[in-house]
């Protein structure tokens, strides 16, 4: 009984130790992804999936048509398909400043 | 004179003699002009607002046989003291105008055909029902609506409920390409998008900053809280490039590159970060990113600063230290911050700025900034009204794309497109949307690309609430009848709502019904009853939960806490990014700049002018203005051969501007300055002249569109 | 007896034009006409930038009273302002001419000599002239200066103030700018038509002659009608276009 009673707590401890390093991995590449609306053309490139020409359509876009609100937006760019959208999932997040909030 | 006949000659006769008599030189007095004009006979006077800047300043109205013929101050008004400016005395004429329009028209070939109001709703309707009927799944963006400058709320509110019931989200506000990078900055640091302190507060402070802020002429009324200041020994600091009217009531003006606003404010914070001249207890306390922003600043020293504002390395340190030694300070946010695509950033380092000197809370400190004063939380009432589902609406950038590609079927232009960059390519937009209706006052540049035309009336001729930069609420009742056939929007847009949706949209008589619907089911409106209002000349300051409350005038942070979630300083932003600053797009001055614009442009809005052109068309306003005028610096002008009163052109990427030059000290060399609000179709010529988005590039911030400090060129016409 | 002046704190002016229009507003003055103005100095950049309310300086020793052919034009004693009687004004335009200060105009709807009055409508309510109560900054200070009540007299006292004059002649205008103000050299010359004496030496003769001339006429026909009795009078009076 004891040695179970240790086995499980190991297991527990063992566990524990997983799942917070696992959420802290989590949130680490949280805090790492590039937000789509304040990144560069060069941090862009380096995202995997994006090369330079990429990167400046999507800056280019952006810059004409304002903040990007969804990814779908980016399947008019040519080379943008809806499987490199999925795998920018892993790298790029959105946050858009919220609207004109117009006090006229 | 009189004719000269018997009788007359023998009545001169007579009076010479008698005059001769008396040695009297009123030898003449018989060829005089007749008797005194007799006085203005004035039937009553009545309370009034003027529909124009946000002042609204308060107005006695007097009537003499049913015409308004006397606009005056209300010198019971607790914000003006009985101040107007001339637009508002305008307003007489152009009630009276004869280029009105004032009836229902549909595109009939090239000219109009009138039609009643009743037909032209039902047009109205047909085209809306078609394109929810043609495009079952996604008509959310196909009908589209150029907001105004409402002449009263309910206006506004009747507008969006009716296009949200029906299910269309794209709904613009003239704000977006007004001052919405300043409000976004402000609601996202300080947690509200508007002004945080009111204007009476000057009296109390001891350094007005007015920062690209030229208020002798966009708000001419609120001059007398800027001497009021004065005169309780404040020193006003304008910051602009050009001398204005305001150049003449401040103590000093600093005159820096357009554009550079965001560099000087960093050079600033970083003097005060370095010397210690901020609240390190409150900063400790309630500010977050404090490092961020030391280490953000570190590059713009004196020297750093001078070179890019052209401004002396002293002028930013005796800057600095005005505002550190300062005690009390209002920052006053001109809209021309917000006219360059660095202005969110620009004023991020202003708001810093004033947080981390403490500069936010109690009398006579805090910021205003312009168009600063719309009261919050219409949405808790609009929301009940919205279509189920109903998608985010799209910017105008995205709007005009839309409408470029065919696909926006209804627009209704109340608004002038001439308000964007580029404005052409917005008018071959509009041009391919399927059905246009124009909501306004003349036949204008707006009205051409209409198909059919509702005009709308003037402030004084409906009831309404409405809101001043005080975000106090008053309610003005109509002074006049509406001319013609013309319908106040609060009543078009119910019509066209309860037709559309009539299962959801409310059911309303008066603008004053709608009012006390709306006044009674949100919170914050309950202590602002139509009754209380009727009786509170200069209006009730919002929020107000109970009508018993005392009215909250002066700081808005009352409780020494900013409206954030936890009433603090956040200074970071990842959805803002680094504090940074960069050229304004298109300068003259960034790298790989063209070559062939190497002067920067400026726009602006002087005394006389407003928005929309309305002030184009009334000839009081056009006897102070002189057609277009390029102010051009005597150095600059020398190196093109310009002299005052040449003929000029001012050229840029897309087109010519033409103008007469005014060579003078009051601008810096490099810099052109004309003002904004000509039209072509101005009926008079003081007022006459091409649009000047015509040639503004487009270029915008995440938020707002850029109408200055890119490059462009003069040229000898 | 109230002695109406105006006291201006230039420094104070934002050259809105707002007095101006409220002036025109008020006094019905026609487009492209003004009693009242706004003139600028002569810096172009802060602080030498300076804007200069002026109007009619109701002088005490008005110039234009002595241009005038008729009378119509006087300083009333009874409140010191300088107004037109449009009943004998004959649109001579005498006063425009010689006033230093250009404060008149030949209004074009009524061929008068058109200039401020102080707005009597106004002043009879026991209000301030248009201009003075529209301006955002109070720059434009109206009231009698013999009224210690209205505190003008306490304003110019303490100083400093100026007075603009014409080059050679000092008309005693009645309107004091407090402090510095600027452009203060435009004021033109005096140049009455003729001499003042002069004008009534010539009229008062002739005003004789012509007097005596009128009296002749009107005895001559005075005679006809008695000899030629009714008859032609009616006669004469049938068929003329008036």
């Amino acid at each position: 009984m004891k040695r179970l009673a240790s086995l499980l707590s190991r297991a527990t401890l063992c566990l524990l130790l997983c799942l917070a390093l696992g959420a802290a991995t989590a949130v680490a590449a949280d805090q790492e992804k590039l937000n789509i609306n304040t990144a560069t053309v060069e941090q862009l490139a380096k995202v995997p999936g994006l090369n330079e020409t990429l990167a400046q359509e999507i800056v280019k876009y952006r810059e004409e048509m304002g903040d990007i609100k969804a990814m779908d937006e980016l399947l008019e760019i040519k080379g943008m398909d809806k499987a490199l959208l999925e795998k920018l999932q892993e790298s790029i997040m959105i946050e858009g400043v919220s609207g004109s909030d117009c006090t006229c | 004179m009189k004719k000269l006949d018997r009788r007359n000659f023998l009545k001169l006769g007579a009076s010479l003699v008698g005059a001769g008599a008396l040695g009297v030189p009123g030898a003449a007095s018989a060829m005089g002009r007749g008797p005194e004009r007799p006085p203005l006979a004035i039937d009553r006077v009545v309370n009034g607002n003027c529909q124009f800047c946000q002042v609204r300043c308060r107005l006695k109205l007097s009537l003499s046989g049913g015409r308004i013929v006397l606009a005056e101050g209300d010198p019971e008004d607790v914000w003006t003291a009985g101040a107007m400016c001339p637009k508002g005395k305008s307003q007489l004429e152009l009630v009276e105008s004869p280029h009105r329009l004032l009836y229902p028209m549909v595109r009939d070939g090239s000219s109009w055909k009138r039609i009643t109001y009743a037909q032209a709703l039902d047009l109205v309707v047909s085209r809306i029902e078609e394109c929810k009927a043609k495009h079952q799944k996604d008509y959310s963006g196909r009908v589209v609506l150029f907001s105004p400058l409402w002449d009263c709320r309910e206006g506004e509110i009747a507008a969006d409920m009716a296009l949200s019931a029906a299910g269309f989200s794209n709904i613009l506000t003239p704000g977006e390409t007004c001052i919405s990078s300043a409000s976004n900055i402000l609601s996202t640091f300080l947690g509200t998008p508007n002004s945080t302190t009111t204007v009476n507060e000057l009296e109390n402070t001891g350094l007005v900053l007015l920062w690209g802020a030229n208020i002798a002429e966009t708000l001419p009324p609120y001059a007398r809280w800027i001497e009021a200041a004065r005169a309780k020994g404040a020193k006003v600091l304008y910051l602009d490039c050009r001398t204005t009217h305001t150049s003449a009531l401040c103590d000093r003006q600093i005159m820096l590159r357009p554009g550079t606003d965001g560099v000087l404010a960093m050079g600033v914070l970083n003097l005060l970060i370095q010397t210690g001249a901020y609240d390190a207890d409150y900063v400790a306390a309630h500010v977050r990113g404090f490092d961020n922003l030391a280490k953000a600043v570190t590059p713009y020293t004196p020297e750093e600063v001078a070179r890019i504002t052209r401004l002396p390395a002293e002028t930013v340190t005796e800057l600095a230290s005005a505002i550190g030694a300062s005690k009390r300070t209002i920052l006053w946010l001109g809209g021309s911050l917000s006219r360059y695509s660095n202005g969110m950033q620009t004023i991020r380092a202003l708001v810093a700025m004033q947080g981390i000197t403490n500069r936010m809370f109690g009398p006579g400190s805090g910021i205003i900034t312009m168009e600063g004063g719309k009261p919050g939380d219409d949405e808790v009432f609009l929301e009940h009204y919205r279509a189920e589902g109903l998608p985010e609406g799209q910017n105008m950038r995205r709007v005009t794309r839309s409408m470029a590609k065919g696909e926006v079927d209804v627009l209704f232009l109340n608004s002038s497109y001439r308000r964007y960059p580029d404005c052409n390519a917005v008018k071959a937009a509009i041009e391919k949307v399927g059905f246009v209706v124009f909501r306004g006052h003349f036949m204008n540049e707006e009205a051409a690309l209409a198909q059919l035309i509702i005009p709308t009336p003037f402030g004084l001729e409906s009831d309404g609430s409405m809101f001043g930069a005080e975000r106090q609420v008053f309610w003005r009742e109509a002074t006049l009848a509406p001319a013609g056939e013309v319908v106040a929007d609060w009543k078009f847009y119910r019509d066209l709502g309860q037709r559309l949706a009539p299962q959801v949209y409310p059911k309303f008589e008066s603008a004053g019904e709608l009012y006390e619907m709306f006044r009674k089911a949100v919170p914050s409106w309950r202590g602002l009853s139509l009754a209380r209002l009727q009786k509170a000349p200069s209006g009730v300051v919002w929020p107000s939960f109970a009508e018993d409350e005392p009215e909250r005038i002066g700081n808005y942070f009352a409780a020494g806490k900013l409206m954030t979630a936890d009433g603090d300083l956040e200074l970071d932003s990842s959805v803002l990014g680094p504090l940074t600053w960069q050229e304004p797009k298109g300068s003259p001055l960034a790298d790989k700049a063209a070559k062939d614009f190497p002067l920067i442009f400026t726009q602006g809005k002087v005394a006389w002018h407003w928005q929309q052109s309305l002030t184009n068309y009334s000839q009081l306003i056009a006897q102070f203005c002189s057609g277009r005028q390029v102010f051009v610096h005597p150095s600059t002008a020398g190196g093109y051969g310009i002299e005052s009163g040449d003929a000029v052109k001012i050229r840029t990427e897309l087109g010519e501007l033409s103008a007469t030059a005014v060579v003078t000290e009051g601008i810096l060399p490099g810099v052109v300055f004309t003002a904004s609000h000509f039209s072509p179709s101005a009926p008079f010529e003081g007022n006459r002249g091409q649009s000047i988005n015509t040639v503004v590039p487009n270029n915008w911030d995440r938020v707002s569109a850029q109408f200055n400090g890119f490059g462009c060129q003069l040229v000898k016409a | 007896m109230p002695r109406y002046v105006m006291v201006i704190d230039s420094s104070r002016c934002i050259n809105c034009k707002t007095c101006v229009a409220a002036c025109q507003q008020e006094n019905r003055v026609p487009y492209g006409y003004a009693r009242n103005w706004i003139k600028v100095g002569a810096g172009a950049t802060s602080p030498g930038l300076h804007f200069q309310p002026g109007n009619c300086m109701h002088c005490d020793e008005p110039i234009c009273v002595s241009a005038c052919p008729t009378g119509a034009t006087f300083k009333d004693p009874a409140d010191g302002v300088v107004k037109v009687n449009t009943a004998l004004c004959i649109g001579c335009g005498s006063c425009i001419a010689t006033c230093p200060y250009g404060a008149r105009f030949r209004n074009p709807e009524l061929g008068v000599a058109d200039k401020c009055d102080y707005c009597p409508r106004l002043r009879a309510l026991g209000r301030e002239p248009a201009c003075v109560a529209v301006c955002p900054t109070r720059a434009r200070r109206f009231g009698d200066l013999d009224d210690p009540a209205s505190g003008l007299r306490a304003l110019i006292d303490k100083g400093p103030v100026v007075r603009l004059t014409a080059p050679a002649t000092d008309t005693k205008p009645a309107i004091f700018y407090l402090g510095r103000t600027s452009p203060t050299d435009w004021p033109k010359d005096v140049t009455p038509p003729l001499p003042i004496g002069l004008w009534g030496a010539i009229m008062a003769p002739l005003t004789r002659v012509v007097g005596g001339a009128v009296l002749l006429g009107v005895a001559g026909v005075a005679l006809r009608q008695l000899v030629a009795g009714r008859g032609e009078g009616q006669r004469e009076g049938h068929g003329k276009a008036s």
